[in-house]
């Protein structure tokens, strides 16, 4: 049986990352959020969030869409199947990792 | 971003159109607005008076919402949500609805109103837990409905509950723009481990 750092050793590090994980988490509350919310939800700066959507995007996690909105340039992310799945392992991971610390004993020393 | 800090980003994303409290602040106002249309009206007033004064009224409140809802588009951003979109849009459409009912048809949605606000009240716990004004407001004017078959007492309890409706309505809303925005403004703060990008 794995230990709890082999767990901890096997979370998705795209995941784990503290501003991602909060991408994430929020995507996954709504069906999708534009660009602004999730600047303002986050706090990331803009430079920041975009780096961010870009590594996402390219793990196939999220999808960006670009449109219009009357005249006004919507730019809209949304979670992927995969992304969904992504989370849910993380969490899982996460479980295992805290329920296994959980039935650590302590080392008795001399 | 802790554990606190997570749960917060998830339920703001949810329930992000239902925060939107300065709509039930234009809803309150509303409320005020059509009250004293409707008790104002005067004796000759007629149908086109009254027309009039429906066609003000829903202009204003249309305005008003849409003025809202633009501020919150551009200040805060936009979300879709299933949450948002099932649940009612805003627990407003609820509210509103009940309170019209109740004021139409003498008091007896005001029971609805009041078991909706505890509902949300439980459902959104410990985040809104200031919807139990608008639920206890409702369960104190259910206790206090002085039934049909008197129309002076009748009138004095509908007034009282319009006038102090209101203003509890408009606090709820205020209190989930408040939430709103310190949820953003604190996920607004930089954090050490957010102010970089990681080269993952």
């Amino acid at each position: 049986m794995p230990t709890p750092f082999e767990y901890l050793q096997s979370l998705n590090r795209l995941v784990h990352e503290p501003a991602r994980l909060a991408i994430l988490v929020a995507l996954s509350a709504c069906e999708k959020a534009d660009f602004l919310f999730l600047l303002n939800i986050t706090g990331l700066t803009k430079g920041n969030l975009s780096s961010h959507l870009s590594k996402l995007e390219q793990a196939g996690l999220v999808v960006i869409e670009k449109k219009f909105e009357g005249k006004t340039p919507v730019t809209y992310i949304r979670l992927t199947l995969e992304g969904k799945d992504a989370l849910k392992e993380y969490w899982q991971s996460l479980e295992k990792v805290r329920t296994g610390i959980r039935h650590l004993k302590p080392l008795r020393t001399p | 971003m802790d554990r606190t800090g997570l749960s917060l980003v998830r339920f703001v994303a949810s329930r992000y159109r239902q925060l939107q409290g300065l709509g039930r602040v234009v809803d309150a106002v509303s409320l005020l607005l059509l009250w004293s249309l409707l008790t104002t009206e005067p004796a000759n007033g007629g149908p086109l008076w009254f027309a009039g004064a429906m066609v003000v009224w829903a202009s204003l409140t249309l305005w008003g919402l849409a003025r809202v809802g633009r501020y919150y588009r551009e200040r805060f951003g936009r979300t879709a949500s299933t949450a948002d979109s099932t649940a009612g849009s805003g627990s407003a459409g609820e509210v509103m609805l009940f309170v019209w009912m109740s004021m139409v048809f003498g008091g007896f949605f005001i029971p609805l109103l009041a078991t909706y606000a505890a509902h949300v009240t439980w459902r959104d716990w410990p985040y809104r837990a200031h919807w139990m004004l608008l639920a206890l407001h409702g369960t104190v004017f259910t206790i206090a409905y002085p039934g049909l078959h008197s129309p002076a007492l009748f009138a004095l309890w509908n007034s009282r509950f319009v006038l102090t409706a209101a203003p509890v309505i408009a606090l709820v809303g205020l209190l989930d723009h408040r939430l709103l925005v310190r949820a953003m403004h604190r996920a607004a703060e930089p954090t050490p481990d957010t102010e970089h990008a990681d080269t993952i």
